[in-house]
């Protein structure tokens, strides 16, 4: 078929044939005709020809006819236009081989004019019943998107991708994937392929059952996933650790880099990283067995990951061995990787094979053999001598190449040991002829120069070398007048003299390369003027060499790393540098610190946005503006003439952009001399061009300040979604106090406060525009200060900024940067810029943030630094126990705030806690508590080394104590109203006896605060669900948790018993509702109720009926004997659903601040509440038992109540007098007239008499010393 | 993803060429040709760039497989990717030569569109290819049967079709072993290892699931601590302490893709779903307690420039009762030989010019026993160039897993169809063969 070449008649044959009638005579014909185009011969003269054969039912001909298609269509598109009817046909055709054979072939064809006509089939395709057409139509979407961007975009197939990734058939998923994961890497700047917690676990589900290909694609994909925290990346790990036994090497480098990626986010030391280093190793061996080049590619990755971690291989030295068959690529590879597991165990074997490798025939090989044997002198130094002693032994074999090789890694040596191996340097000189690389010239020249008083004839060898000084290369050279002039100095005799002269003349007068003319003059003016000087410089003490020389940057390593499997790991290069024009992004490993913060923000893709570049270029620049900042601290003398003239420019604005918050004596060094406009001038720049920095300065200016941002790095901080909010709070925080008032930031109001939020500190800032135009272009930066606390991220706020708009912002901080002692200790310098001006301020932070997690300490230990510190260190203080706090709460409130408890005694009835803080900056603190009964003072004694900080800690236990705990989130009475649960946001739940403020007990179990809590009706067990998405099954007795589901994919808002207790109803805000047998032995719901369309807010059960509310405005009702369904659609977001007591009418809230009644039955609106205000969170109703009254909490801190019959306002209380925090919860007694609420951490009671309802306060974990007195109203609706 | 994919013969005349994407143009072809093919430096690497693009390659028996690529792809995966494919090739009409490539060019065409999709890789399960591209182009008649084959190349079981039938239920395991070594020229043991596979043939009806049991040790010490746990409650079993002797520890092993490896990791259990006829159940690699079968002891004196002596003893170190097979042992010699004087004591000995080695070869030889060869080599004095001894290599088959390797069971369970365990009929095998033998002399 390929012979034949050249016939004139060739195509004019193959025309007649392909019209012929006989289908085996067109078929050869075809055949012809592909193989024809297969070697490069021009066949489009047939098109019309063979786009006539297909029609046909021969799927082999069929396939032909397509190929010719594909290469064709190109170059003739009107002709093209002729297939469309019959791929348009091909879609429809029954056998789905066929449909998929059109919609592969058609994406294929890049005609516009038939791309138009691709879109209807294209949509039919993807929702084919087949998944054969349905893979094959996914990856038609990528080949659209490569043709035509925005026809994708319009026609709505990226949806319809996405709905493939919960495709039934993980192949199909594997192509969605594939696809989205290609489209999002061509538009980065859109999120198309947005990861998120639901979908990897969906990917991680569909892996298992995938082929090969589907599990690499999954693999990368959520290779580029952030997780949320470091448990998430925990189970990802676990769930994709068995693909590392898997047979294809891809699969298994794939599933490497995602666990070297996550193992980034996990804590190196524990168990399960342990764990994971050791499982990562024999996988990685064992693709030493497989075909070269794959053993090749495996190589280059695993090069990559020793580097990063070299004790996973660290005892697998011997797999690295070169095997004499081994093709060269792979030799090379594996002696690189051989050196860098050297160590002194292993290096004896090391160096055996070494000395073999250097008999080798292969001259690169062998090269690098030998250089390996040096480098291990230089990393091993127990193995030095032998190594010298190796490196002689091959220079004595005189093959050429081994002696240069050899006397380059000895040059090393020496400079790594000095003075330890000179005496082979006469062995080294009998070698100087046969050195004719100028490399290894060099290093020959350095050492006669460097140990020139030792060899006798120094001055002959290097007069030697002189004579042919013109023919060497520059390095020579270069070397040569260094040694020379070496020579003189130590032997300053008569022919170095004359030799000095000699090659000084030459090279300042002879030769035109700058750098050895320059190096010449230096030297002649040196030796002229200062001989003294000249001994200084030219024979100063050189540094050390360092191990490992050729080691990857970090940052190339990380992001190599995060390319494991692909090119780049192979080239050991960015992906921009050999990937063409592409909107490339760069990848990073992710950060330990502060991921939490990020949810997929701005990693999201895994991909940072695209100004990273930019800012890792210039962050040698932020260096010098930190600097610039710095002069803003305690170093007052730093200004001198020079900077003066540096800073010229920005003399004349930087007075007025002073405000007077610095002490005088700083602000008058800030007003002569400071760059105030955030701008970077580096001292470098401007003193060898004055005109530089002017021009920087415009430069700022016209790219409109969001430099700054660009500069500070690369995060976002998502700034807290819109809708129900709540706050979550860890420890305690301040108040937000005003730092900034608007008359000095000019319009700008900032007031904040600091916190430490899961395990992070942060600074939570709310920004005011009281100017009038508006504000843009924040940043902030933070001057140096005791803790070392520095911005992890850019400040983000929304900007800009309108006139009368707040903003509030959080940044979370490190504790990384630089330290100054500051005064006050905890005192800290802010500057916050924006388009208007620059402000510096102070703020306090509170030394509780800077507690660490990690402070636990042993027993022993704590024992043992207690009596090490010495007795002069210690503060004694009386603390008041004003709330009286039992032991119990008092140590788990301090728990809370990082406050570790080593023990707890009783000595002589005194209760006795001892407790260690460590600080940030490592920083220990030793504290006794000691507690008597009847007593309401706490004695307060602390140890530490570092006696400032006893005060600050002081203070802290002070705020701490007095301090509510968290706010309460749920009142919930019991069935029978003797007893009350509420839990909140400190992560408890407690029982209460309500009337004799009695707390029964505590219990635990959520990681994030609980939102509702339930008794079921013999009150023996409780549910609670909350923000960490977990229902809990508690004995109340026990306080043993009896069931722990992972419920839900999001906080859960509600719980409920069943009336026999034998079900929990869950809700949550991802949009389920599931229902739980707590009988059961299965952690899977029994069924879920998934209509809503958005989060479900409230459950109300009643008898045989589920009602639900939910934020897409309907009320559902499930009617479980008749498996019913019915929707009331409200028109309002809907926060709480209360049935009322004769079950016909059922209550709701929403968040358009009216309550409204609505008949069960016809769904009909009785009445509307209304005058109070619902717009922000989830506020609950109650019906008194009889029906009559309504109440409702309110976000203004009132009670209302409501009469039912007139919805006239009965009443409406505050709770404090001058307190607006919102009343979100409130329960009611089952039988008496008791209303239960709550506002922050206060509970009260309220019960109405005849026609007086009194407030009561229970002594909850609060409190401020003020008796509350309960305020009396007159209901009007009782008379 | 894969831009395209090339095969050339050894002249560079391009025999396939299929681009998936547009970025790949058509001088990417001659690129390839022009920088490595007819390079006069031999390419050093099996990944080259050239102009931004990318080539990976490898060649079998003077036919050179390209593919190209213009992104930052999975390097692994391509190559991964040129293998099977070889290997697909290989299973549909044998050696992969320029003559079996031409004629069969329309096949490879319709292979390529069918396991590259855009340059994906898609199913490339040989069997399930099999099942619906065809040299005959006969397209599957009923509708059943078309759903059969999507569902196959899509479906979760991939690699088993529906209603497959035996008279006789039957299984074959063969374990084989190749043993690696690298020994000095002391005799000291410088690396081995042991790469196992499993190749199972299975001729069952219906879709059994198997269990497969072996004694390794992570597995046999969960056993023996479960009965422990048992034998408190009164029940004793004493065979599991013989089996616990003979457990080996496996580095790492892999499985065919009909392991569920997730249950693998959480119970080490290896249970599947076989696919019918022959395949590779599981590759392992040991490196612990190795028996090594042969030692060969080389003695190597130079006298002089032109003559060399060499003594080469063999040592098997087995069982007296078995057999080793098909032993060959490679003694290099220098190319500038011009004559040698062999003397045996058992087999046959020959020097191949050719190959520069004298090749000894013993058809059997019985485990405990020893065996001499030497050889008085003579050179031409004027060649200059230094020889580097390349190792004695060595080639043998014995019927043992050197590893300690054993199957301790393989259950089938077919619930649908009634035919039990114990009606299966299971044949196993061990094979040790020699990988990499060497002996550094």
């Amino acid at each position: 078929m390929y012979e034949g070449e050249g016939k004139k008649g060739e195509i004019y044959e193959l025309k007649a044939e392909l019209n012929s009638d006989k289908r085996d005579r067109k078929k050869e014909a075809v055949k012809k005709v592909i193989a024809s185009m297969t070697v490069g011969k021009d066949v489009s003269q047939l098109f019309p020809d063979v786009v006539n054969c297909m029609q046909t039912d021969n799927l082999e001909l069929k396939k032909l006819v397509y190929l010719y298609l594909m290469n064709y269509a190109k170059t003739q598109p009107e002709m093209a236009i002729l297939a469309v009817n019959t791929f348009a046909k091909d879609c429809n055709d029954p056998n789905p081989l066929i449909r998929a054979l059109a919609v592969r072939t058609m994406g294929c064809i890049r005609v516009d004019k038939i791309t138009e006509h691709l879109c209807e089939p294209l949509r039919k395709c993807l929702k084919d019943e087949d998944p054969y057409v349905r893979k094959t139509a996914a990856v038609c979407v990528a080949k659209l998107y490569d043709i035509n961007q925005q026809l994708v975009d319009d026609q709505g197939f990226l949806d319809m991708l996405r709905d493939l990734l919960s495709d039934s058939n993980p192949m199909v998923v594997a192509n969605a994937v594939a696809a989205l994961s290609e489209i999002s890497e061509q538009s980065p700047q859109i999120k198309i392929f947005d990861l998120n917690g639901p979908t990897v676990n969906k990917l991680l589900t569909a892996l298992n059952e995938c082929t090969e290909w589907g599990q690499v694609f999954m693999l990368d994909a959520i290779a580029n996933y952030a997780p949320r925290d470091d448990k998430e990346a925990q189970s990802i790990c676990e769930r994709i650790t068995p693909r590392l036994a898997h047979a294809n090497s891809a699969v298994v480098l794939s599933a490497v880099k995602v666990l070297m990626k996550f193992l980034e986010l996990i804590d190196q030391n524990s168990e399960f990283a342990q764990n994971l280093f050791r499982k990562l190793a024999p996988p990685l061996v064992t693709l030493l067995s497989t075909e070269p080049e794959i053993q090749y590619v495996a190589l280059r990755n695993i090069n990559l990951i020793v580097q990063k971690r070299s004790d996973i291989l660290k005892n697998e030295m011997k797999v690295f061995f070169v095997k004499y068959n081994d093709p060269i690529y792979v030799k090379l590879e594996k002696l690189d990787i051989m050196i860098r597991l050297t160590n002194a165990t292993n290096i004896a074997q090391v160096l055996a094979e070494l000395k073999e490798y250097a008999t080798e025939v292969d001259v690169d090989f062998v090269r690098k053999a030998v250089r390996a044997i040096g480098r291990c002198a230089i990393k091993v130094e127990q193995a030095a001598e032998r190594c010298v002693s190796t490196l002689i032994d091959l220079i004595q074999t005189k093959v050429n190449y081994v002696v240069q090789e050899a006397i380059i890694v000895i040059k090393d040596i020496f400079r790594k040991y000095p003075n330890k191996y000179e005496s082979i340097i006469a062995t080294l000189c009998e070698n100087l002829d046969s050195l004719d690389e100028p490399e290894a010239r060099a290093s020959m020249i350095w050492i006669v120069g460097e140990y020139a008083e030792r060899i006798d004839n120094a001055d002959e060898l290097l007069e030697g070398f002189l004579d042919g000084f013109k023919d060497e290369n520059n390095q020579v050279q270069l070397q040569l007048l260094t040694a020379i002039v070496k020579l003189f100095l130590k032997k300053p005799t008569e022919t170095p003299q004359e030799l000095v002269t000699r090659v000084l003349t030459v090279v300042t007068q002879e030769t035109d390369n700058p750098d050895l003319r320059d190096r010449g003059y230096i030297y002649w003016r040196l030796l002229s003027t200062d001989p003294k000087a000249a001994k200084e410089v030219i024979l100063a003490e050189k540094p050390l060499i360092s191990e490992e020389t050729d080691l990857l940057e970090p940052t190339l390593l990380g992001e190599l790393i995060c390319h494991i499997g692909t090119l780049a790991s192979v080239y050991h290069k960015p992906p921009n540098t050999f990937v063409e024009g592409r909107f490339m992004t760069k990848k990073n490993l992710p950060l330990r610190s502060g991921f939490s913060n990020n949810d997929g923000e701005s990693m999201g893709n895994g991909a940072v946005p695209s100004n990273y570049q930019e800012s890792v270029v210039i962050s040698s620049n932020v260096g010098s503006l930190i600097d610039d900042f710095d002069i803003l601290g305690p170093m007052p003398n730093a200004p001198t003439t020079t900077t003066d003239t540096l800073y010229g420019q920005s003399q004349q604005r930087a007075p007025s952009a002073i405000p007077n918050l610095l002490d005088d004596e700083l602000s008058s060094i800030l007003g002569t001399d400071i760059n105030m406009g955030g701008v970077q001038t580096t001292p470098t720049t401007a003193t060898t061009n004055t005109s530089a920095p002017a021009s920087r300065l415009t430069t700022t200016a016209t790219s409109g300040g969001n430099l700054l941002d660009d500069l500070f790095g690369d995060l976002n901080l998502s700034s807290g979604a819109p809708g129900i909010s709540f706050s979550s709070t860890n420890t305690f925080v301040l108040p937000k106090e005003i730092w900034l008032t608007a008359q000095k930031g000019k319009g700008m109001e900032i007031s904040g406060t600091f916190a430490r939020r899961n395990n992070q500190i942060v600074m939570e800032m709310d920004f005011t525009n009281k100017a009038l135009q508006p504000i843009s272009d924040f940043a902030l930066q933070i001057n140096r200060n005791s803790f070392g606390l520095i911005p992890a991220q850019p400040l983000h706020v929304t900007s800009p900024l309108f006139p009368n708009q707040t903003v509030s912002a959080t940044l979370a901080l490190n504790t990384t940067g630089s330290i100054a002692k500051s005064d006050p200790l905890t005192n800290l310098q802010i500057a916050v810029k924006n388009n208007i001006d620059v402000f510096y301020f102070n703020a306090i932070v509170p030394i509780h943030v800077f507690f660490g997690s990690d402070g636990e300490m042993d027993k022993m230990a704590f024992l043992q630094t207690w009596q090490d510190i010495p007795e002069s260190n210690e503060v004694k203080h009386q603390l008041q126990n004003s709330s009286n706090l039992s032991i119990d709460d008092l140590q788990n409130k301090l728990r809370l705030n990082n406050v570790h408890t080593i023990t707890r005694t009783t000595i002589e009835q005194n209760e006795m806690l001892y407790q260690t803080i460590k600080l940030t900056n490592g920083i220990f603190v030793l504290i006794e508590l000691k507690t008597s009964p009847g007593n309401r003072t706490i004695a307060f004694s602390l140890k530490t080394r570092v006696p400032e900080i006893a005060n600050l800690i002081v203070q802290s236990y002070e705020l701490i104590l007095s301090t509510a705990q968290g706010a309460i989130r749920c009142v919930r009475y019991n069935i029978d109203g003797n007893y009350c649960l509420t839990s909140g946001s400190d992560r408890t739940i407690k029982l209460w006896k309500p009337d004799s403020n009695l707390t029964i007990k505590t219990y635990t179990g959520h990681s994030q605060e609980v939102l509702d809590v339930h008794s079921s009706y013999d009150n023996s067990r409780l549910c609670s669900g909350g923000g960490d998405k977990r229902v809990l099954y508690i004995d109340v007795m026990s306080g043993k948790i009896v069931k722990k589901y992972q419920a839900h994919a999001g906080r859960v808002q509600a719980v409920r018993f069943n009336e026999e207790g034998t079900l929990i109803f869950s809700a949550s805000i991802d949009g389920t509702v599931k229902i739980w047998d707590v009988k059961s032995r299965e952690y899977d719901p029994i069924q879920i109720l998934d209509d809503a369309k958005d989060s479900v807010t409230s459950i109300s059960l009643s008898g045989h009926e589920i009602l639900t509310t939910s934020l897409d405005q309907r009320v559902r009702t499930y009617d479980i004997r008749f498996g019913k369904l019915t929707e009331d659609f409200i028109g309002h977001n809907l926060t709480y659903i209360n049935i009322s007591h004769d079950q016909q009418c059922f209550l709701v809230g929403t968040l358009s601040s009216q309550l409204m009644l609505f008949d069960k039955i016809n769904g009909k609106l009785l009445q509307t509440f209304v005058d109070y205000t619902n717009n922000t969170y989830m506020i609950e109703n109650a019906l008194s038992n009889d029906d009559q009254f309504i109440y409702s909490g309110s976000e203004d801190g009132r009670l209302i109540c409501w009469s039912l019959l007139t919805a006239k306002q009965v009443c409406a209380v505050e709770h404090e007098a001058n307190n607006r925090k919102s009343v979100n919860t409130l329960s009611h007694h089952p039988k008496e007239d008791k209303l239960l609420t709550a506002q922050e951490g206060n509970i009260y009671i309220w019960s109405k008499t005849d026609n007086v309802e009194e407030k009561e306060e229970i002594k909850k974990s609060v409190v401020t010393e003020k008796k509350f007195v309960a305020p009396k109203f007159v209901s009007a609706g009782f008379e | 993803m894969i831009g395209g994919v090339f095969i050339y013969n050894h002249k560079g005349e391009v025999l396939i060429s299929r681009v998936y994407r547009d970025d790949i143009g058509r001088n990417a072809v001659d690129a390839f040709r022009v920088n490595v093919i007819h390079a006069r430096q031999q390419s050093r690497f099996p990944v080259v760039n050239i102009a931004r693009t990318s080539f990976f390659y490898t060649k079998r028996s003077n036919i050179w497989l390209c593919a190209v690529a213009k992104q930052n792809i999975n390097a692994a995966m391509v190559f991964e990717f040129l293998t099977k494919m070889i290997d697909i090739m290989q299973s549909y009409f044998g050696k992969i030569s320029e003559e079996n490539v031409k004629n069969n060019f329309v096949l490879i065409y319709e292979l390529l569109d069918e396991i590259l999709d855009f340059g994906y890789p898609q199913n490339s399960d040989t069997g399930v290819l099999k099942s619906f591209i065809t040299q005959q182009g006969v397209r599957p008649v009923t509708r059943e049967e078309q759903t059969n084959v999507t569902s196959a190349v899509t479906g979760q079981i991939g690699w088993r079709r529906e209603g497959i039938k035996y008279r006789r239920n039957e299984l074959f395991l063969d374990v084989i072993e190749s043993v690696n070594l690298l020994m000095s020229q002391q005799g000291q043991v410088l690396s081995t290892h042991v790469a196992g596979r499993v190749v199972m043939k299975s001729y069952l009806s219906g879709m059994p699931e198997c269990k497969f049991g072996i004694n390794d040790k992570i597995t046999v010490e969960n056993r023996a601590k479960n009965q422990t746990d048992t034998s408190t409650n009164g029940s004793t079993n004493p065979s599991t302490t013989t089996t616990t002797k003979t457990a080996i520890a496996i580095d790492d092993c892999q499985f065919h893709q009909c392991v569920k490896l997730s249950k693998f990791e959480s119970e080490h259990a290896i249970s599947f779903i076989p696919p019918d006829g022959e395949f590779e159940l599981m590759r392992y690699r040991t490196t612990k307690d190795i028996s090594l079968p042969f030692r060969v002891i080389p003695l190597v004196r130079e006298i002089g420039r032109t003559k060399m002596e060499v003594k080469v003893v063999v040592k098997s170190n087995f069982k007296p009762t078995l057999i080793g097979q098909k032993i060959e042992i490679r003694i290099p010699t220098p190319p500038n030989t011009c004559d040698v004087q062999l003397l045996c004591m058992k087999g046959k000995a020959k020097h191949k010019a050719s190959d520069n080695a004298i090749v000894w070869k013993m058809k059997r030889m019985g485990g405990m026993k020893e065996s001499q060869l030497s050889a008085e080599i003579e050179l031409t004095p004027n060649d200059k160039k230094k020889w580097n001894r390349p190792p004695i290599s060595m080639n043998f088959e014995v019927p043992f897993a050197p590893s300690g390797f054993k199957v301790r069971y393989l259950k089938v369970f077919e619930h649908k169809l009634n035919y039990s365990d114990s009606e299966t009929i299971k044949w196993v095998r061990y094979i040790g063969k020699s990988g990499l033998y060497e002996t550094r002399s």
